[in-house]
Order: C-alpha cells, then sequence, then structure tokens
C-alpha cells in the first residue's frame, strides 16, 4: 500500500517537473520583440502603451492632459475604468463594424 | 512519503488552496512585471523631454517659435514637432490615436500604417481603403502597412498618417504643433535644460523621459498592490484551512507519533519530519500554482485579470505578454504565501510533535 502511494506521488512529482520545463521552454519562444517596439515608438514618438480605456485623457496618462487623475495623483487609479463591473453587449459592437465596413465597400 | 500518502485527500485539499492563492497572486505578479518590461523597452527610444503649453490649465498648441527657441540651448541635439491626437471612429465605437509622420517626398500623402488593432477589429489588409472621418476633414486612405501583433502594446489604436494629413484631420493649423519631442544630449544636461525651458516659456510644461518611467512603475505598482490586496481574504482563508487541516490530529497519527517516540524518536524528530511534510505540500503547491498563473498570463492573455486591472475598453489591447520576471519576484510571492502557511504549519506540527506517547498509543 505504501509503495503503491509513494510510486503515486513519484508520478505526480515527474509530471509536475516535467511541466515546469515545458514552462521554461515556452518561456524562451516568448520574447519581447523589442526591435518592432523601438521601431514604432521612434515613428511615433511616444512610449505611452495602450492600456486605457478609449476615454480620451486616459489614453496618455503622462502627456495627454495635465487634469487627468495620473498627472494630479500619479500611482491613483483611473476613475472611469470603463466597464468594470459590467460591459457593454459585445455583439452590439460586432454588427456596427460589420455595417460600416458595407458602406465603405473596402475591396 | 509515506504518511503524506496516508493524509492523501487532506493534503490534497491543501496542496488546491495553495496552488489558487499562489496563481492569483502569482497572475497579477507576472502582469505586473511584464508590462513593467515593455514599458521600459519601450521608453528607450522615447524622446527624452516633451515639451507642451498649457493655457487656463488646459494643453494648447505651440508655434514654430516655441521650437526655434529651444533648439538654441546647449544641449539639445533635436526638437520635432509632434502632431497628433484623437479621432473617433464610428465603426469601433471609440477613438484611435492619430499621430502624423514626416514621410519623404515619394511615399503618397494618401498611405496609411493602422495599428494591429484597429486592423483586427475593421478587418483591414494592406492594400485596403479606409475612410477616416473627422468635423473638419474626410479622406480615404490606401492601408500601405499594419504594424505587427508583436507591437499591440504600443500600437494597438494607432493611425499614422502624413502629418500634412494629420494637420487636416485633427484640425491643427499648419506650422502648428500637438507638442515638441526634445533630445538632449549628455544625459546629463536633461535636468538643465528642463528648468532652462521652464524659465524661457512659463507656460510650458516639461516631462522628462524618466518621469513618465516613474509614473508608469508607480502605476504598475499601484495596481498590482490593489490586486495583491483585494487577494487578501483568499490568503487569509487557506491560513485558516491549512490551520484547521493541521491541527486536528486522527487517531491514526496520535498512533503513528506514539509510535515513533516509542522506539526512540525525539521531540525535535517529530517535529522536523512535520515541517518536512508542510514543505513539501508547500512545495507542490507552489509549483503548481506558478503553472497555473504562467498559462492564465501568457497562454491565455490574462483573460481573469486584464478588465479587473484595466477595465473595458472597445479597442482593448489584448495582453500578448512576454515572461518578464525574475528570482525576485518569485522569491516576494514565495514570502508572501508560502512563508505564512509554513509557519502556520509549524504550532499544529509541535503540538503533535510533543505528543506523551503513552497517551498517543493508549488513545483518548
Amino acid at each position: 500500500m505504501i509503495v503503491r502511494r509513494i510510486r503515486v506521488l513519484a508520478v505526480a512529482s515527474l509530471l509536475l517537473g516535467a511541466a515546469v520545463i515545458a514552462a521554461v521552454l515556452d518561456a524562451r519562444t516568448r520574447t519581447l520583440d523589442a526591435e518592432a517596439i523601438d521601431r514604432v515608438v521612434l515613428r511615433t514618438r511616444s512610449s505611452e502603451l495602450a492600456l486605457s480605456t478609449t476615454s480620451r485623457w486616459l489614453r496618455h496618462p503622462a502627456e495627454a492632459e495635465p487634469g487627468a487623475a495620473c498627472q494630479d495623483q500619479p500611482p491613483c487609479l483611473d476613475v472611469d475604468p470603463g466597464g468594470l463591473a459590467i460591459a457593454p453587449p459585445r455583439a452590439r459592437f460586432d454588427r456596427s463594424v460589420s455595417v460600416e465596413l458595407r458602406v465603405e465597400g473596402s475591396p | 512519503m509515506g504518511a503524506l500518502g496516508r493524509r492523501a485527500s487532506r493534503n490534497a485539499a491543501i496542496v488546491v488552496g495553495l496552488a489558487f492563492a499562489v496563481s492569483l497572486f502569482g497572475s497579477a505578479l507576472f502582469v505586473v512585471e511584464s508590462l513593467r518590461a515593455i514599458h521600459r523597452r519601450a521608453s528607450r527610444e522615447a524622446p527624452t523631454l516633451v515639451v507642451s503649453r498649457l493655457e487656463g490649465g488646459r494643453p494648447a498648441l505651440l508655434g514654430p517659435e516655441e521650437g526655434d527657441a529651444i533648439r538654441e540651448l546647449l544641449g539639445v541635439r533635436a526638437v520635432e514637432p509632434r502632431v497628433w491626437g484623437y479621432v473617433y471612429l464610428g465603426a469601433l465605437e471609440g477613438n484611435v490615436v492619430v499621430y502624423g509622420e514626416t514621410r519623404t517626398a515619394d511615399v503618397p500623402r494618401d498611405r496609411v500604417t493602422v495599428g494591429p488593432g484597429v486592423a483586427r477589429l475593421l478587418g483591414l489588409r494592406v492594400g485596403d481603403r479606409l475612410a477616416v472621418s473627422t468635423p473638419s476633414h474626410q479622406a480615404v486612405y490606401r492601408v500601405a502597412e499594419i504594424l505587427p501583433p508583436s507591437t499591440a502594446l504600443v500600437s494597438y489604436d494607432a493611425l499614422l498618417v502624413d502629418v500634412r494629413e494629420a494637420h487636416l484631420l485633427l484640425a491643427i493649423p499648419e506650422g502648428r504643433a500637438t507638442d515638441l519631442a526634445v533630445d538632449v544630449f549628455p544625459p546629463e544636461e536633461v535636468p538643465v535644460v528642463a528648468e532652462e525651458i521652464g524659465q524661457r516659456m512659463p507656460t510650458a510644461r516639461v516631462l522628462q523621459r524618466d518621469d513618465l518611467a516613474r509614473l508608469y512603475e508607480l502605476t504598475f505598482d499601484a495596481r498590482g498592490g490593489v490586486l495583491g490586496a483585494l487577494l487578501l481574504p483568499a490568503l487569509a482563508a487557506l491560513l485558516l484551512l491549512a490551520w484547521e487541516r493541521l491541527s486536528g490530529l486522527s487517531l491514526e497519527e496520535r498512533r503513528e507519533i506514539g509510535v515513533l517516540k516509542a522506539v526512540g524518536w525525539a521531540t525535535e524528530d517529530v517535529l522536523a519530519v512535520r515541517m518536512i511534510e508542510a514543505g513539501l505540500i508547500a512545495l507542490f503547491g507552489t509549483v503548481i500554482g506558478l503553472l497555473l498563473a504562467y498559462l492564465h498570463v501568457y497562454v491565455f492573455e490574462a483573460a481573469l485579470l486584464s478588465r479587473v486591472m484595466l477595465g473595458w475598453s472597445s479597442l482593448r489591447t489584448p495582453l500578448a505578454l512576454a515572461p518578464a520576471t525574475d528570482v525576485s519576484t518569485l522569491a516576494a510571492l514565495v514570502a508572501l504565501v508560502v512563508v505564512p502557511f509554513t509557519a502556520v504549519s509549524a504550532f499544529p506540527a509541535w503540538r503533535a510533535a510533543s505528543i506523551d506517547p503513552d497517551r498517543a498509543l493508549r488513545g483518548p
């Protein structure tokens, strides 16, 4: 009985070890595309990250508007984390995109 | 090992709880560290100084005279007027960022470079036409380039057009600029030049690249910290579970300890074995938790956390992140979760180890 339990633990340890090795190998393939990022920053001359909501004053929190939340108090949270609790129905946006594309007739 | 197996269900419950707590904290740490790495990289090529002008506390456009005045300063290597702003795209029901590029004469001005998010949401390919309409200007552009998805975190919602087109789309008069990108060399001169600009242009707001980087560091720390604070109740619940599970000794365990002490094991020996058991449980739980966090953040793009951290947006950038976690981050995680767990395990282990062998063997 004890031998069986030890075997189970040994197999679990081996599986876990294999998973760790797989994760380390996977991490090596996920590298930052530093040169592409450099090229974009050189073209836009802006290093601000596209992480905000589309509220305009949040897109460039450091640069855009002096009254923006992060200007007044650097580490403070967005006062407008749009859709944090309930996001608008995604389908509505999908529909509007397709309608617009038909009108514009993109080839 | 045998003892661990005999209490398999109890230990499995603790491993699951520990893995859950580690994966939550680990996910938050992984996201923050990866975002920090991207911003550090992006900052390398950003202008040393960004100069904007304020009127009534609001940003105002700059004229060529401001740029000329800055060019005269010692240490200023280049001054580039930036023309950029926001344009609402009805198709996306959101704002995209229009950047004006100074292009060579042989690149037609009706060419647009599109960020990966705009391209994906509008289904654009190279060669497609894109109609952009603002109150001041309407134009149809030919998509010349789509920026690679690997740059999404700096370009997801970007439209790069010829600077003349940017003037028209954003209703910025010719010759004026949104702000000025100033490159200064050597780096030691940056604060001096910043101060000099402030004195020459009292209405200017001068942002140093290091200030921007610091702001982002603070923002990432704050977001990660708030998320960590929100997860503290989960950690407390885990520690309570561990305490409850580890402090209750079954009849079988009492007998086991009684036999060990009867054959000569000292209290310290039993304590050491119990602590090794707790350590193995912590090791299993931590490794499983870290693997789950890795899968969540890097394979599933932090699907559970991204909205909590970033809110909702019609142009939400997918968090396709690259691992950037170092040993110190992992050590912090271990200190936050595993150390309290091991500490909570110590007292029940000591109580079990100091049990009287005679009473343990006779039973309650």
